[in-house]
């Protein structure tokens, strides 16, 4: 019956040549296979979504369950030695400051050793070529412990590589590693924008400069949660 | 059971999806650096083209023809977030390592080609047979194509799995490999060896039916 419908609409032409009479009947018919349409259209979405919804009501426990196991075991690898993590106060203004700079950040926390803050944790999102979501350890001295990868989209081969444990800049180290005990301060630039320390992935520039301007706006932000003063870079060096 | 046969079979020489109807390249070539990943892209894809097909060939008369393209789309995009949601929450290091390629399954010409020109024209037992055979077919070049890339670019078998071992020494990688022109130097290769193949089957026939 539907396929009748697609016969009706490419018959179109033909009905043009017919009488006034005829004519205003199959406008109201074409009327009726357009609405015809859209509604075999609309169902197959809504049966669609449908599906969808019951895959995600299956899946989601289970996705939320990974992520938060990831999470962890970044920052348990980020400070090795902590304690304990309790939630860190952030301001507004700092999150809403990162947002403009393209980076979202979640879950911070303080660092608890011995009772005493050490540093501070957070998880940092923003555009690589794709989109990247980080954890980043500060000590409290405002150097860096480690940046872990949570979640990394780029393209296989290209800026999968910097979080590829066997890929090495021309330091000899991996990419990520390059992050370790650098002073927040002096922010993370790459070498080739000048005066920086970050030597990019050949291949993946982009991915190389996404994922230093979301760990200095980052290590900005928690260097107010530990109480350090700005870093002159923030939003500076790394931008283009 | 001849046509059958056929139908199955299809896929791996005579109309290879990649190397001989040549669509579906772009992420055919962008995945392929390590096995694994081609193993897991090839069978995410050969998922979802399973699954289009069974549906669109159950409802294709069903399937208004003036709207059948954004059906299509619409039952190729549902069955890729189930795939995408699948493997996020059972195979994460495989949906890390895909990244962007594995949504992108909604566009791959592949599976839009063969639910055009197949699955909305056949029974679903033909169609079954023949989303297996194309998804093969597409699933073992991408291996070979990433089986060759890896040892020569990266020097490994099956890196991204606990199985790895390493053949050639860092030193006598070839960079090349790893990137884009190295896929399309492989590929190149590949399609030619497909069309000799090819040529020398037509070759056979043609001589066997003359006597």
């Amino acid at each position: 019956m539907s396929e009748h419908v697609g016969e009706k609409l490419g018959g179109q032409m033909e009905s043009k040549n017919n009488t006034d009479t005829t004519n205003t009947a199959n406008i109201g018919k074409d009327i009726a296979g357009m609405l015809r349409l859209g509604l075999v259209l609309c169902a197959y979405a809504v049966a669609s979504c449908f599906v969808l919804a019951l895959v995600n009501y299956w899946t989601l426990p289970v996705i939320t369950a990974n992520k938060l196991l990831t999470a962890q075991k970044a920052m348990k690898a980020v400070f090795p030695l902590a304690e304990d993590f309790s939630p860190a106060e952030v301001s507004d203004a700092d999150i809403s400051a990162a947002k403009a700079l393209g980076v979202t950040l979640t879950n911070i926390y303080k660092v608890l050793e011995g009772g005493e803050v050490v540093g501070a944790v957070g998880e940092a999102e923003g555009a690589t070529y794709d989109r990247a979501k980080i954890m980043i350890g500060l000590k409290a001295d405002g150097t860096t412990t480690k940046i872990e990868f949570l979640e990394l989209t780029d393209s296989p081969g290209f800026g999968q590589k910097a979080k590829d444990p066997g890929y090495r800049v021309p330091s000899g180290k991996t990419f990520f590693d390059q992050f370790d005990g650098l002073d927040s301060a002096k922010g993370f630039a790459l070498k080739n924008a000048g005066a920086g320390v970050i030597d990019a992935i050949s291949g993946a520039t982009i991915t190389s400069s996404g994922v230093s301007k979301i760990v200095t706006v980052a290590a900005g932000v928690l260097r107010d949660v530990l109480g350090l003063e700005d870093a002159e870079t923030l939003g500076g060096a790394s931008m283009p | 059971m001849g046509k059958l046969k056929k139908i199955f079979t299809n896929g791996f020489i005579k109309e290879n999806p990649l190397l001989v109807l040549n669509i579906g390249l772009c992420s055919a070539l962008g995945v392929t650096t390590s096995v694994f990943n081609g193993l897991g892209m090839g069978f995410s894809m050969m998922g979802v083209l399973l699954m289009s097909e069974i549906v669109i060939s159950i409802f294709r008369k069903l399937i208004p023809s003036a709207v059948r393209l954004p059906v299509f789309i619409i039952v190729i995009a549902a069955f890729t977030t189930i795939v995408q949601l699948v493997l996020q929450a059972f195979l994460p290091s495989l949906y890390d390592a895909l990244g962007v390629f594995l949504p992108l399954i909604v566009v791959n010409c592949i599976i839009m080609g063969r639910v055009e020109a197949f699955a909305s024209k056949n029974s679903v037992g033909h169609s079954i047979l023949d989303a297996l055979g194309m998804g093969l077919g597409y699933t073992i070049v991408l291996v070979i194509i990433s089986l060759i890339r890896e040892v020569l670019g990266g020097g490994t078998i099956l890196s991204g799995t606990p199985f790895v071992f390493t053949i050639l020494k860092e030193d006598y990688c070839v960079g090349i490999f790893n990137s884009a022109p190295g896929g399309f130097l492989v590929f190149g290769l590949l399609a030619a060896v497909v069309q000799v193949i090819k040529a020398k089957q037509k070759n056979d026939s043609q001589s066997s039916g003359g006597q």
